[in-house]
């Protein structure tokens, strides 16, 4: 009886991990790609990046979200549930500042003839998102605050549960 | 804890909502910028080249573009001179607003001949000049975009490769020839005169060849000869070439020492 009653619980939990990763998925790789196509396709002809490329980024972005999103969904209702609610807060943050190359983007754009240019141009493009990046790493680490008091209130009601 | 817990989860997420949109209709925003007229030109204006660039920009968006500021820097890279560098500050363009920008960019030529390494690297050496033009803005107040752009012109010298082959001195009655082999070729599209002008060990000029006629695209190969009164010789100096393209005073540019 309690082994049926296991059996059942991981495959709810397994059902519910799997709905979570594909609407993960949609959302973090599916719809950003599709409003991104246009764009990447020039971007690789004509774009020279400082840093990382965007679809590369987006590929790491889906990636770091589908895992923990899966991840904490399995272990939900565990102290695990909230080492991977602070593990995606970490990997986000160090996503964000590599992805934003530390807060200044550099491109490089090689403006073709036939956009008018009298000759072969290069244009250096810097975009300084510093003051974004400081707003999100800060949403993040508020995140990653909330995930280490769930995992204390986690532990101190098991603590409870124990003693009575 | 719990509802602490929960109000910091709902806050957490209204924030990212609040980035997400922000980032949003930032971009949004930003494909309704319009440039409506870009137009510009170059004229000479006394002793001044000035070259003017007008831009009208329709800020159709929700967020002001703020502190734009336009650079623009002429350099030879060969010898590393800056000849020009001018800027242009508007404080704001708002949104729904249309901004005019003039940029000016002005060659003062007078002033850059006072410079005799200018005036050396101009006469001798055909090379690129690089024009640098430098765009930043400040858009809804987070997001800073600069941009620079990098063309080069090139640079036809007057004396381009000007060799001195071989000189002598050879006593004549009362004077001194200063006789010189030398070749060069005029790159530029201007005619001029061309003369040698000695000078002694202190800098005082000594002696000056008759000026020769150089057309727009000529070599020149030959011998130069500066008389020079005996008395005024002193066995040691320099020689600077000079060219007059009718400005108003000759460009002249040191091209050996002897003795």
């Amino acid at each position: 009886m309690a082994d049926k009653e296991l059996v059942k619980n991981v495959a709810k939990r397994v059902i519910r991990a799997a709905i979570v990763g594909v609407i993960t998925y949609i959302t973090s790789y599916v719809i950003p790609m599709m409003f991104l196509q246009p764009g990447l396709g020039f971007m690789e002809e004509y774009v020279e990046m400082g840093g990382p490329d965007p679809r590369t980024l987006l590929v790491a972005f889906a990636s770091i979200t589908v895992f923990f999103s899966v991840a904490i969904e399995l272990t939900k209702d565990t102290i695990l549930q909230h080492v991977f609610s602070i593990g995606r807060g970490v990997a986000l943050l160090f996503f964000f500042i590599y992805a934003t190359n530390g807060g200044v983007i550099n491109l490089m754009v090689e403006v073709p003839e036939e956009l008018g240019a009298p000759t072969p141009l290069s244009v250096f493009l810097t975009l300084d998102v510093s003051l974004l990046l400081a707003i999100v790493i800060g949403i993040d680490l508020l995140g990653i605050g909330r995930s280490v008091l769930g995992a204390i209130h986690f532990l101190s009601e098991k603590a409870e549960e124990e003693l009575r | 804890m719990r509802t602490a817990l929960r109000v910091i989860g709902i806050t957490t997420t209204i924030l990212w909502v609040f980035v997400g949109a922000f980032i949003g209709i930032t971009v949004y925003s930003a494909l309704k910028i319009r440039i409506e007229e870009f137009s510009g030109g170059g004229y000479l204006y006394g002793d001044k080249f000035i070259i003017r660039i007008n831009v009208t920009i329709f800020n159709g968006g929700y967020f002001d573009i703020t502190d734009i500021r336009i650079l623009t820097r002429l350099h030879m890279p060969l010898v590393g001179i800056e000849l020009n560098r001018s800027s242009t500050f508007v404080r704001a363009i708002g949104a729904g607003e249309r901004g005019r920008i003039t940029h000016g960019f002005e060659l003062d030529i007078l002033s850059l001949l006072d410079r005799p390494e200018v005036v050396r690297a101009f006469l001798l050496n055909s090379t690129d000049l690089e024009l640098v033009l430098s765009f930043s803005l400040t858009y809804a107040i987070v997001f800073t975009v600069a941009m620079d752009v990098n063309t080069t012109m090139p640079w036809k010298a007057f004396l381009s490769g000007f060799t001195v082959r071989e000189y002598e001195v050879s006593p004549v009655d009362d004077e001194v020839d200063l006789i010189l082999n030398v070749t060069f070729k005029n790159e530029s599209e201007l005619g001029f005169n061309f003369w040698l002008r000695a000078f002694d060990g202190s800098g005082t000029p000594i002696g000056e060849s008759s000026p020769i006629s150089i057309d727009a695209g000529d070599t020149f190969d030959g011998q130069v000869v500066i008389p020079i009164p005996a008395d005024n010789w002193t066995g040691e100096g320099w020689v600077s070439a000079c060219i007059d393209i009718g400005i108003g005073r000759p460009l002249c540019t040191e091209v050996l020492s002897y003795g």
